[in-house]
């Protein structure tokens, strides 16, 4: 991943006439949010200097999955899910941000266009449908909606703020269902109208404390996973009952 | 105070599930019934995945119903015998149900099947009570004494492999009870229910076992089954939330108390429609479901379907 983004720092260096190389440094206030018991969402601030002072843009993806989206049909009056369409390399977490002078006419969208990372243009890969290309768009978009919805795509773009033309913050939000994986946070300097890669900084969010511990348990060791359940629900049972006839 | 639930992923109010878990408990302590049948739409409702609901509240079950039946090992109304010739059928109704739960899955209709499942059940189930508890309230207040025959010999008499259940005084084939504890183990395993609202109504009208035995015998089979569905979910599908069992079972064992408490002092007639009305309302809300046209007619699946 870093070697790729190298080298598509040193192609866009070098189709643009005036040698642009974005000189930016960035970092997260955390690079790794732990998913505890207690974890109901949480906002990461991004910060930077941009030694240029331009526009700046900036995607966090989570690690990419393969998704199927079902639609319901009305049939004998009841909703059934009928067509159904896979994509490949969706994001479970999409989020963009950008300065001001990016915003409105469409801007923002032809540089993620350009980039292939707008919600729109990532390479979500429908997986061998038999369906129409526009059939296949209206789950695409249905996929992006309910992402939206549950606030794992960002609906609009957040607000990279600058300060005295050098340094830029944004927040990231991530909500209570954030999908644990590698994240990317990818920003982006934009030269000209041309966007040049600026700098990668990694994010990891995992299960941390005894939600990991049972989440572990639960997939690396199902059979005795299941067994505990059990004796656990006996013992709580078993106690419940003791304990109220004493009363 | 939220909770993030590690299995379902969702972060939800603890006292939310505490307040679920105490509310279903009085129901099941005014009428003698698991509560899986509210639980389970209650739980999907606020949000778990379908799975997890199901996997969760067996697990949940498990708790609720060893109270149940060591209270009814104390006070000898349990058929073991009988209980035990369930459960066979109950093992084998309920591992055949989760690998159907698991292909229902995949097939991207596995939503569908447990709400078909409910509105029918629910709807069969809601309908007998209501009848037959307004029918016994109008003839109490009329005074007249329930009359019916002692034996009636339908075609379930007629069936082979006849064996003698002593405490329940009963000499019937084996493959009634078999077949009863087969189709509660199918339900459980996908509906997350215990199926006492089913089993209940089987043995008497069915097996036509005496009611003093059948609420701990059908709780002795629900513990093993719901164990069972408890342990295949967990092992198969990775789908029983631990932590939310355990929540749940909080409110539901102080919840349960108070409802055999106010059940002492209630008139059970009234309450029995009551249940009915809630049975029928449940069954209701999910048909709404079903047939209303949906906000949104898209679903998202993780990992891809077929």
């Amino acid at each position: 991943m870093r070697a790729f983004s190298f080298i598509l720092a040193l192609v866009a260096a070098a189709t643009l006439t005036r040698a642009a190389i974005a000189q930016i440094a960035v970092d997260l206030s955390k690079h790794q949010i732990e998913i505890t018991s207690g974890f109901d969402g949480a906002e990461l601030l991004l910060f930077g200097y941009d030694t240029r002072g331009g526009e700046v843009v900036v995607i966090v993806r989570g690690p990419p999955e393969t998704i199927s989206v079902r639609e319901k049909e009305r049939t004998a009056g009841i909703w059934i899910n009928q067509d159904e369409v896979t994509f490949k390399n969706a994001p479970s977490f999409y989020f963009v941000a950008t300065t001001e002078g990016l915003r409105g006419d469409g801007k923002l969208e032809t540089i993620l266009e350009s980039l292939g990372v707008g919600p729109r243009y990532l390479g979500m890969a429908p997986v061998d449908s038999s369906l129409s290309p526009e059939r296949v768009n209206q789950f695409r978009e249905a996929l992006i909606t309910l992402r939206e919805r549950d606030q794992l795509y960002a609906k609009e773009p957040g607000h990279v703020l600058m300060r005295e033309d050098r340094l830029f913050r944004t927040q990231v939000p991530f909500p209570s269902s954030t999908p644990i994986g590698d994240y990317t946070v990818t920003v982006y300097e934009v030269i000209d109208g041309w966007p040049v890669l600026g700098t990668e900084t990694p994010l990891r969010v995992r299960k941390a404390g005894f939600g990991a511990f049972v989440y572990n348990t639960a997939h690396d060791h199902p059979a005795l996973y299941g067994i505990v359940a059990i004796l656990i629900a006996l013992v709580a049972g078993w106690f419940g009952g003791w304990a109220f006839r004493k009363s | 105070m939220h909770v993030y639930l590690p299995i379902a992923e969702i972060s939800v109010n603890v006292f939310l599930l505490l307040g679920m878990g105490a509310g279903v408990g009085v129901l099941s302590g005014l009428f003698g019934v698991g509560g899986g049948f509210l639980m389970t739409p209650l739980l999907i409702f606020i949000g778990v995945p379908p799975a997890v609901a199901v996997g969760s509240e067996a697990n949940q079950l498990v708790a609720t119903s060893i109270t149940g039946v060591l209270a009814h090992w104390r006070r000898k109304s349990v058929d073991f015998k009988m209980g035990s010739v369930l459960l066979v059928g109950g093992v084998i109704g309920s591992t055949g149900g989760v690998f159907l739960f698991k292909a229902l899955q995949k097939l991207g209709q596995i939503d569908l099947v447990i709400s078909l499942c409910y509105v029918v059940f629910l709807g069969i189930i809601g309908l007998l009570m209501f009848s037959e508890s307004m029918r016994s309230m109008l003839k109490q207040k009329r005074g007249v004494a329930r009359r019916g025959k002692l034996h009636k010999h339908t075609w379930v008499h007629g069936l082979p492999f006849k064996m003698r259940f002593h405490k329940s005084r009963l000499y019937v084939s084996a493959l009634l009870p078999l077949f009863v504890g087969m189709l509660v183990g199918v339900l459980a395993a996908i509906m997350g229910v215990g199926g006492g609202f089913i089993m209940v109504p089987a043995m008497i009208y069915l097996i036509g076992m005496p009611t003093s035995v059948v609420a701990g015998t059908s709780l002795f089979q629900i513990l093993f089954v719901v164990a069972n569905v408890t342990f295949l979910q967990a092992w198969q599908n990775q789908t029983v939330d631990i932590l939310l069992a355990l929540l749940l079972l909080v409110g539901s064992v102080l919840g349960v108390q108070v409802g055999i408490r106010l059940g002492a002092k209630l008139p059970s007639e009234q309450f029995r429609v009551l249940l009915a009305v809630l049975v029928l309302l449940t069954c209701g809300k999910l048909a709404f479901d079903l047939i209303a046209t949906p906000g949104n007619p898209f679903s998202l699946a993780l990992g891809g379907g077929h």
